[in-house]
């Protein structure tokens, strides 16, 4: 294709000043702008480039190679045989700066009207690796790399459908960032992609750090405690929500992917429950929502019998109760933060700590100070027991913001029930019950199959049933093709022995 | 002014009437309920159920006959349309105070339970500000949120219900016998009783509106009315059969004296925890007392919404505590079920005649127009 | 991205928050949680002794027990003097048992039962049970086997009874229903000490709350054949030798005598009462029966119908013969407790029958008895 260009005010000029120019102008005298005049035919060519940000390797063996072994010199025969798919022509000096700064390298020819530029960056990129922060016992391992372009390639190889459609966005104006917006065109739903395309395009910062940084400028509700959009470093999980009407976000330089929309109950899955069975599956997804009301409801119901419910502990409890809280000189809600707060101590030292240390000071808190706590008379042992079986549930949400989330809201519950007893705690559960309805996450319902109440979603969210048997999506999302595929032909039950 | 517009994301499904309704209905009236209506009609309670359950759905069927002669618009749109504004204008205030001083009945029956059974030190006033920031947080969200959270608080009580096996386990059937010894007069007495405590159904004059599909609120409003009659019925049965005579006649509060003998073995009286957890059933109720309070005043008066939320807090914050012993609970909670008895039930069949009238006449110019 | 109030819910959680001092707390190590109290007249003074006992924690010992002596002319004046004896706040809500000496079981128990019916803290689930002598010296013994206190100790004693299907429960909400209920009279477990040790001894028959007469061991196995029913009961019964003798395998020589043991034991039962002829005051009482044979003196070949049969009518005919006893004791001391006046109330419409008239209607009453036995089983030998 032929393109005209306006005639250059810079072009054509000398190497050396070209050179120059670019040196002193545009890049401020920098040390690492390299270049290289090569001579042949009595025509001059210099090869401008940023010594770092070009595949050395390619672009010895490739760009200067091919510029040696061509025997005509002009930027036609150029672009014609150097193997760079991505060169454009340029006649401003600005255009070409920022060229260089992605990696390209300029090539002119003296006496030419523009500069030719080869996008040949060199990426620093890991290969994608087994997945850290979302550990999966079952099923694919491999997790998001912080390059879009491996990222995309990861989700184009499990979704190999021409419906697949990615529209690009470009956030922040001092560092612009590549961010993504993947979806199925055939079932995301319109008002969803409407709405997302609007919150991208209208997002008017500086700088998008990471996609979990993303999710908190676009979020609904940037108040609230919990989480609305879900973020993933799985491509699988990532796959299966867009399957599911969802929209997915990426962001370059990000190791995980954000979906959208995300209901309340989505931070308690895994692609796990998928690959087990079914009946395993709804198991583990039931044994966490029902770990995180005991993570929640536990401690606090402690504190609120301890302080004003005495009647409801049963007589058995009630001695070895009463005989450790003889020692404790800390009121019961005083004692339970204290111990709670030990907890989040050690959990968070274990985290910034290299995962060797980790460990030890794993031990050296859960083990030591626990016992030696007990034994100087700091809190019962009852008490160790509840707050350590609550943290231990708080753990087993998949989602580790959703997790944390659930890890803070306990300590205002505590503070409730130790203020209020049943009422305050009543009085909390209340008030987040009315937060969670009122959540939205993309403005749709995020507290979904409770409210808006969808009983047909129960499968896709709390339970799980067999495949076979759940062929239609979540109705929250409002995919435009409900059916994954037809239900299979009931086949005529037979009689025992028939 | 009289249609009102109501965008598609603001309209609920009548599926959720089934559950708004009947959380509308039950609230602090059903703890007390069994023995007021047993004063009355002893035994044969169960008589006094079925005559007020009948009275109550051909209420309902008349108030969605009212509704559906003009549709998309709410009780005020529905006088001013037929009287006038200013018939329209008074009689709305009328069921607005009658709709505060439910508020203020529920919220104080509340405050009462808790200083009896779990904190008799605790103020009222706490609990009024606790109660009203519930209530604030709610409805200023609108009336999806107001539905939503009576819907997750209906799921959050109801398995309660379950909890009535263990009296159920210790009834006496004896305490039934001999029946049908009431007499009649006796039995009418015990469904108004009975009709005190079913109040709370006039909310779909207002949120009529809003539902989406309203070919099915006669269907849902229905089956709401007899779900809440259901739950009643056996409340009211078991604690017939559960209590004797003069225990049950002394009792307050039957339905929560009933939960003092489930146990569990990590929680040994589950009456402090319920009593508490009432606040769970009494919140739809004011929440959506509070709705309805704040749309009709601002249907009538024209200010914005919110500042008649404000303003209503602020009043039932005051109010309470005009409200500080047995005696003015007693009396508040009759008056607002008398006053109920007229606005509930006999206003609509009053509003009858009128529906037929209007119906018959656009039956007519659409004949006339063919 | 929503506008909503968050200045306002903040604010006013804010001044929720100023507000803590309006609860007392009860913590539990501050508190002198009461497991029983036991109630005497003191004769001279006319005012209540009280036995308090509560929960005394100390991690250095498991027992935890503490016994504190008041007086008081109420109930709850007791538990305020006991309060005086004691640094802990003394509290009702842990009550497990309520135990009345003889002075006041004579003289009625229900004035100090209110309280506990007003007061929501207490539960209606604690056993209400009358001692035949003083509660101070009944509450001093101190073999309670594992329980931390003797309070605890009364509550399992007569939970376990209670569960076995030895005597008739008589929960705190069960005996109110009785006293309340026209024509059913309460009763309660009488405990006394023996080496040191509370025990079950007998049933109590109550007139209202009055206590009149007791009935021993055996004959609550009767009493409560008519007034509750079994899942799984036991019984001994004595029979004549003679009566068996075609059927004994072979004779072998028992130091007891010419008297045959059996026990029968999973005796599931249901009685019916019916008013036959309500001017006449004839009952009619048919219970069912049925159990297996668990222990017998003289080996019997019961896989023969007839000796099964023979067996079960001699049951039935001693269980017919002993509940006459039963009821017509029951008559004597003009105690219904098995509820023949709710059932005669029952047919006597419009004209509600109180106590008092059922007084003098009960000792006039005919009984007849239908009894049906069956034995199902009879153990690993025939």
């Amino acid at each position: 294709m032929k393109r005209r260009f306006k005639k250059s005010s810079y072009f054509p000029c000398k190497l050396e000043q070209l050179e120059q120019d670019l040196k002193d102008q545009y890049f401020h005298a920098s040390p690492d702008l390299a270049s290289k005049i090569i001579h042949h035919d009595g025509k001059r060519c210099i090869i401008v480039f940023i010594d770092y940000l070009v595949d050395k390797n390619y672009l010895y063996n490739q760009v200067i190679g091919e510029i040696q072994h061509t025997p005509k010199w002009d930027h036609k025969t150029f672009k014609d045989t150097i193997p760079v798919s991505d060169s454009k022509q340029h006649t401003e000096l600005n255009a070409i700066g920022d060229e260089l700064l992605e990696g390209a390298a300029c090539v002119y020819v003296e006496g030419e009207q523009n500069c030719l530029t080869f996008l040949i960056p060199r990426v620093e990129k890991r290969q994608p690796d087994r997945a850290e922060t979302e550990s999966l016992i079952f099923g694919p391992k491999v997790s998001f790399t912080e390059s879009l372009d491996t990222n995309l390639n990861l989700i184009h190889k499990r979704m190999d459908t021409s419906s697949l459609k990615v529209e690009k966005f470009v956030i922040g104006n001092t560092v612009p960032t590549e961010v993504r917006m993947v979806y199925l065109e055939d079932l995301a739903n319109e008002d969803n992609v409407q709405e997302l395309r609007g919150r991208l395009s209208v997002l008017n910062v500086d700088d998008v750090l990471d996609s979990s940084t993303l999710t908190q400028l676009i979020e609904d509700n940037s108040y609230s405690i919990f989480p609305q959009f879900l973020t993933t470093e799985l491509p699988d999980r990532f796959c299966y929500s867009l399957k599911e009407g969802r929209l997915g976000i990426l962001v370059d330089k990000s190791g995980s992917g954000i979906v959208t929309p995300s209901s309340f109950f989505s931070f308690f899955q895994t692609t796990e429950d998928n690959y087990t069975r079914w009946n395993m599956g709804a198991f583990t997804r039931l044994l966490r929502i029902i770990a995180m009301v005991i993570s929640i409801t536990l401690t606090p119901t402690y504190v609120a019998a301890l302080t004003y419910h005495y009647e409801i502990i049963p007589d058995a409890l009630l001695v070895s109760l009463g005989h450790s809280r003889t020692r404790v000189p800390f009121p019961p809600l005083l004692e339970a933060l204290i111990l709670e707060f030990l907890i989040e101590l050690i959990r968070e030292a274990g985290a910034r700590l290299p995962t060797k240390v980790g460990q030890t000071m794993g031990i050296v808190g859960g083990i030591v100070i626990g016992q030696a706590v007990v034994q100087a008379g700091f809190t019962s042992n009852i008490l160790i027991i509840i707050v350590a079986l609550s943290a231990l549930a708080s753990f087993t949400t998949p989602s580790y913001l959703m997790g944390s989330a659930i890890r803070i809201i306990r300590f205002p519950l505590m503070i409730f029930a130790g203020l209020w007893g049943f009422v305050g705690l009543v009085f909390s559960f209340a008030f987040i019950a009315i937060h969670l309805v009122k959540q939205r996450s993309l403005n749709r319902p995020y507290f979904v199959p409770v409210y808006p109440f969808q009983p047909r979603d129960i499968d896709n969210s709390i339970f799980r049933l067999p495949f076979l048997h759940s062929n239609k999506r979540a109705y929250s999302n409002k995919p435009k093709r409900i059916q994954r595929f037809p239900k299979p032909k009931k086949q005529k039950k037979s009689d025992i022995d028939e | 002014m009289a249609q009102l517009q109501i965008p598609l994301d603001k309209k609920i499904k009548a599926v959720y009437l089934l559950i708004v309704l009947h959380t509308m209905q039950i609230g602090v009236g059903i703890a007390g309920y069994p023995r007021l209506v047993y004063l009355e009609a002893g035994r044969d309670s169960w008589i006094s159920i079925i005559i007020a359950a009948i009275v109550l759905h051909l209420t309902i069927a008349c108030i969605v006959f009212i509704l559906n002669t003009n549709k998309d618009t709410d009780l005020h749109g529905i006088l001013t349309n037929w009287f006038g504004s200013f018939i329209g204008k008074s009689i709305t205030v009328v069921f607005i105070v009658y709709f505060f001083f439910m508020f203020l009945s529920v919220m104080i029956n509340y405050i009462e339970f808790v200083q009896v059974f779990i904190f008799p030190q605790m103020s009222p006033w706490f609990i009024t500000a606790a109660l009203l920031t519930l209530v604030l947080y709610a409805v200023i969200g609108g009336v999806r949120i107001a539905v939503g959270t009576s819907i997750v608080f209906f799921f959050g009580a109801i398995w309660m219900v379950g909890l009535l096996y263990k009296p159920i386990t210790l009834i006496d059937i004896d305490g039934y016998l001999p029946m049908f010894e009431s007499e009649p007069r006796a039995i009418l007495e015990g469904a108004k009783v009975t009709s005190f405590t079913i109040l709370g159904f006039e909310l779909l004059w207002f949120l009529y509106p809003y539902i989406h599909d309203k070919s099915k609120v006669n269907r849902f409003s229905q089956l709401a009315m007899a779900f809440t009659i259901a739950m009643i019925f056996t409340v009211t049965m078991v604690s017939i059969g559960f209590f004797s005579r003069g225990q049950l006649e002394g009792k307050i509060w039957p339905a929560l004296s009933m939960m003092k003998v489930i146990s569990f073995p990590m929680f040994e009286r589950f009456d402090i925890l319920a009593v508490a957890l009432w606040m769970i059933i009494i919140l739809p109720n004011m929440i959506l007392l509070a709705w309805m309070i704040s749309i009709s005043a601002k249907r009538v008066f024209g200010w914005k919404q919110k500042y008649f939320l404000y303003l209503l807090v602020l009043i039932a914050f005051i109010c309470q505590y005009q409200f500080d012993n047995r005696y003015y609970v007693n009396m508040l909670t009759d008056y607002v079920g008398q006053v109920g008895l007229y606005l509930g039930f006999l206003f609509p069949f009053l509003l009858l005649p009128f529906a037929i009238f209007k119906r018959v006449k656009g039956k007519n110019k659409a004949d006339a127009k063919n | 991205m929503r506008k909503t109030n968050y200045l306002g819910i903040i604010f006013s959680l804010l001044i929720l928050i100023t507000s803590t001092s309006c609860i007392e707390p009860n913590i539990i190590e501050e508190l002198g949680i009461v497991t029983a109290y036991g109630f005497d007249q003191n004769e001279d003074t006319q005012e209540i002794e009280g036995t308090v006992v509560l929960y005394q924690f100390n991690p250095d010992i498991t027992d935890a027990s503490q016994i504190i002596h008041s007086d008081g002319k109420t109930f709850d004046t007791i538990r305020s003097n006991a309060n005086k004896q004691s640094g802990y706040q003394i509290v009702n809500g842990q009550l497990q048992t309520i135990l009345f000496g003889p002075s006041i079981s004579e003289e009625g128990i229900f004035p100090y039962l209110d309280t506990i019916e007003r007061n929501a803290a207490v539960s209606d689930m604690l056993y209400v049970a009358v001692a035949d002598q003083p509660t101070r010296d009944l509450m001093s013994a101190s073999n309670y086997e594992e329980a931390p206190n003797i309070g605890i100790y009364l509550h399992r004693l007569i939970e376990t009874a209670v569960k076995n299907e030895v005597i008739i429960s008589s929960t705190f909400h069960e005996f109110m229903r009785s006293y309340f209920r026209a024509g059913l009279d309460p009763v309660v477990p009488i405990l006394t000490v023996e080496d040191n040790k509370v025990e079950v001894n007998s049933i109590g028959a109550m007139q209202d709350d009055i206590l009149v007469g007791t009935y021993s061991m055996d004959e609550i196995f009767y009493a409560r054949l008519i007034r509750d029913r079994f899942k799984q009961g036991r019984t001994e019964l004595t029979m004549d030798l003679n009566d068996f003798e075609g059927y004994i395998a072979e004779y072998v020589h028992d130091p007891r005598g010419d008297e045959m043991h059996v026990v029968l034991d999973q005796l599931g039962s249901t009685a019916t009462i019916r008013v036959v002829d309500i001017d006449a005051l004839a009952f009619e009482v048919d219970i069912k029966l049925d159990g297996r044979v668990i222990e017998l003196s003289h080996r019997i070949n019961l896989d023969e119908p007839e000796p099964l049969h023979k067996m079960e009518r001699e049951v039935e005919r001693q269980i017919e013969e002993n509940l006459t006893k039963v009821v017509e004791k029951s008559q004597e001391l003009n105690s219904d407790i098995f509820g023949f006046g709710t059932k005669y109330n029952n047919r006597t419409r419009g004209q509600p029958l109180t106590s008092e008239e059922w007084r003098d209607l009960f000792p006039n009453i005919e009984v007849d008895y239908n009894v049906s036995v069956e034995i199902k089983r009879f153990g690993i030998v025939q």
